[in-house]
């Protein structure tokens, strides 16, 4: 039996007159990874956005049965954002103490066992400030990460990480699966996906164009990225 | 101990530390301490002037309501914009998506606030010399000042944010509030008009009796604290309590509407909290912040420039797609500021001196290259095949016709006012179009020998640069009005005769300034890797 741990219902977002998101609904269920695709500006950010609480929206947003917007909810969420941003001025290891402390939680020796996976071990005394943009993104993941939430929001994760974060980080994303977890992840970039997605909506202008589940290909199927094009470009590529 | 108090706490812990670990800043703020603290004991050592000798009280609070009243108005008015953002990104991505009430979460971000705007306000500890000498302020006086410029930045961040929020969701609430607000700004204006009109004499000395009236003394926030900060200054304690509870209760109201309106302010302050992000990130990238503002097209085409030149119709054209005619609005705002200045300095006795010393001086705090600092991020000045000097000159010209409207609204209604020859006030303005191409030459210099290497370094070469090459020009200046050569010894102080001192400093300035392009003409050669 599945169970919706992230239930998105006729979400429609505007922006003025621009229809951001128009009536989305899905939802990713428990031990599942889904991925959002779409060009730039096909509203991926947004619909991410409105799930992580920080968007006004029309619709149903669930986390673990619980509304979006709830205290309740938001324990049970973590959330990467495509710009990542910490504190200049709180070391890495500070980072991780204030989120534990912002949920609640003892410190149960995860947190530095993710520095140690994303080489940030040796920089937990660094400042925010002193960071690299590529150490900032894998602190930043590190901070969603880090009270173990049972829903996790990527917006484009691997931008800006190096190859030893990337491959790590997918191996968390087959992890979080065996876990349980329910994952989103946003991207525009299909190759980085391609080996652990579930199910795959596809978005233009604001809606889902197609949606495509990993276990229901068979031969005579189009692959991700053939479908992806079709869509994207009306089938042409080089 | 909370989520959010650790935060505050390891902010602050962290922030000492790292000033300990940079030299560079740890000497900068010692150099603020001491002149701070010079600023105070040349001040109170000094002879004191006694009651009579001291200018009208009231000049100093029209001066401090004016202040705060354009801050006040000016941040409060935002919010109808794009708001403005007492959050940073980092609140956003890991305070707004946490199990923490979003009511805590502003608490926090206004208790940052308040600081930060006190520090911005550090500039009027510097005026002690002055405001002490013309008023008679004391040392708790300009802290008070000080607290007060911080409060009324404060409040009117959290007016602004409120606004926001109520209005953000319906454009016909904006126009009401709006309305309103206008309302109240337009019956303070036309009273005072009405006053100036029936008034006659002197349209300063009405504004200046104007300011100790009742009704610009309730006017919010500005009036209230500014009323407040003038009492501490002069001893009114009535008046400090009045404006003090007046501006409690202001602030009380808007924490309790904000408080009962919709709370979820998060995307209200998403975009404004991006926007400030991305210009901050690029400001620290060496790009230009990208603007999202949809620009119209308009005539197209350059319409002229040839070789090195085209940069200078090319500027010339982005600045009208950005609406930007040669002044920015705090180039505008510094500028009605240094006329406020000489308004309340320049004398018979003393001439535009203090003036001209008090915009050189305000010159430091606005260190910038400009637009051709926006075209060295670029890399076509490195490529175009032209002499970099004559590269060099035709980007900085684009600045000069700002420094012309600038020097046009400072002193231009200053010698109407205070009845100064059009010769001086001609001299004055040749002196600090002259004077502001010598400080962005500088700049370019410092750029050329140093590039971005250190703020604070290039403070102090800054300082030093300008003294070196400015000097000369003052110094031939009055070597030659005092042996005759020019004018006469006793000509060269007094309003109503030339000012050949100037006049020779503004000649070597522009001299310089060239030089200075020239010194600076090989960093051309190579582009930096920042270079897009």
């Amino acid at each position: 039996m599945t169970y919706e741990l992230l239930k998105i219902e006729n979400v429609t977002k505007n922006y003025g007159k621009t229809v951001a998101n128009n009536n989305i609904s899905f939802s990713v269920n428990a031990g599942e990874t889904a991925v959002l695709l779409g060009p730039n500006g096909a509203g991926k950010s947004t619909i991410i956005k409105c799930i992580a609480g920080l968007l006004r929206f029309s619709g149903k947003i669930e986390v673990c049965g619980f509304d979006n917007k709830s205290l309740d909810a938001k324990k049970r969420i973590g959330y990467i954002p495509e710009m990542p941003a910490i504190y200049e001025l709180l070391t890495v290891s500070e980072h991780l103490e204030f989120i534990r402390r912002a949920w609640r939680m003892e410190d149960d020796g995860y947190g530095a066992e993710i520095l140690r996976r994303f080489e940030l071990d040796d920089k937990a005394n660094k400042l925010g400030s002193e960071l690299s943009k590529g150490m900032q993104q894998k602190l930043s993941i590190a901070c969603a990460l880090v009270h173990n939430p049972d829903v996790l929001i990527f917006d484009e994760p691997l931008v800006g990480l190096d190859p030893h974060a990337i491959k790590e980080l997918k191996l968390m994303f087959r992890e979080l699966k065996a876990a349980g977890k329910a994952t989103l992840i946003s991207t525009h970039m299909i190759d980085s996906v391609e080996d652990y997605w579930d199910v795959a909506h596809i978005m233009m202008n604001g809606s889902f164009a197609a949606t495509k589940r990993a276990d229901e290909s068979d031969a005579s199927e189009k692959s991700l990225e053939e479908l992806f094009f079709e869509i994207t470009e009306g089938g042409e590529r080089e | 101990m909370s989520p959010l108090l650790y935060l505050l706490a390891a902010k602050l812990k962290n922030m000492l530390k790292r000033f300990f670990r940079s030299p560079g800043k740890l000497i900068y703020a010692l150099f603020l301490i001491a002149m701070m603290a010079l600023v105070f004991f040349t001040s109170g050592k000094g002879d004191v002037p006694n009651a009579g000798a001291l200018r009208n009280a009231n000049e100093l609070l029209a001066i401090i309501i004016a202040l705060f009243g354009v801050l006040f108005l000016l941040i409060t008015f935002s919010g109808f914009s794009e708001g403005t953002s007492i959050f940073k990104m980092a609140d956003v991505n890991l305070l707004f998506t946490g199990p923490i009430k979003p009511m805590r979460i502003l608490f926090y971000a206004m208790a940052q606030q308040l600081g930060v705007s006190v520090l911005t306000g550090l500039f009027i500890v510097f005026q002690y010399n002055w405001l002490n000498r013309s008023y008679g302020v004391n040392m708790t006086g300009i802290i008070a000042i000080l607290v007060g410029y911080g409060l009324t930045i404060f409040t009117a961040q959290v007016a602004a944010m409120l606004i926001y929020i109520l209005t953000a969701g319906s454009e016909n609430r904006r126009r009401y509030v709006k309305l309103g607000l206008f309302v109240i700004v337009g019956a303070y204006a036309l009273w005072i008009v009405y006053n100036l009109v029936t008034a006659g004499g002197s349209p300063m000395t009405t504004l200046v009796s104007l300011s100790s009236t009742l009704p610009i003394k309730l006017f919010p926030v500005a009036g209230w604290l500014g009323t407040a900060a003038f009492g501490i200054s002069v001893g009114n304690m009535s008046a400090v309590a009045l404006g003090l509870v007046l501006w409690a209760a202001f602030l009380a109201a808007l924490l309790f509407i904000t408080s009962k309106s919709d709370q979820d302010y998060y995307e209200d302050v998403l975009q404004s909290t991006e926007k400030i992000h991305k210009t901050l990130e690029a400001v620290k990238e060496n790009r230009t912040p990208t603007s999202t503002k949809v620009s119209k097209v308009g005539k197209s085409g350059l319409g002229g420039g040839w070789g090195s030149s085209v940069f200078w119709y090319k500027m010339m054209l982005e600045n009208r797609r950005q609406k930007k005619f040669f002044v920015g609005f705090s180039e505008l705002f510094l500028a009605l500021f240094c006329l406020g200045f000489g308004y309340f300095t320049v004398t018979e006795k003393t001439g535009v001196y203090p003036l001209l010393g008090f915009v050189a001086y305000m010159q430091l705090f606005s260190i910038e290259l400009k637009g051709i600092g926006r075209e060295l991020t670029r890399s076509y000045i490195y490529l175009v095949p032209e002499p970099p000097f004559k590269k060099l000159f035709w980007g900085i010209i684009e600045s000069v016709p700002g420094f012309i409207i600038t020097a046009i609204v400072i002193y231009v209604p200053l010698g109407i006012l205070k009845n100064i020859s059009p010769e001086v006030i001609a001299i004055a303005s040749l002196w600090h179009v002259t004077m502001c191409s010598a400080v962005l030459s500088v700049n370019l210099l410092i750029r050329r020998f140093f590039g971005d290497s250190s703020k604070v370094l290039m403070f102090f070469l800054y300082v030093i640069v300008l003294i070196v090459a400015m000097a000369p020009g003052i110094a031939l200046g009055i070597l030659l009005t005092a042996s005759g050569v020019i004018g006469s010894a006793a000509s060269a102080v007094p309003l109503g005769d030339g000012p050949y001192i100037l006049a020779v400093s503004a000649i070597w300035n522009l001299i310089a300034s060239l030089f200075l392009i020239f010194l600076s003409r090989n960093m051309l050669n190579y582009a930096p890797t920042s270079v897009r």
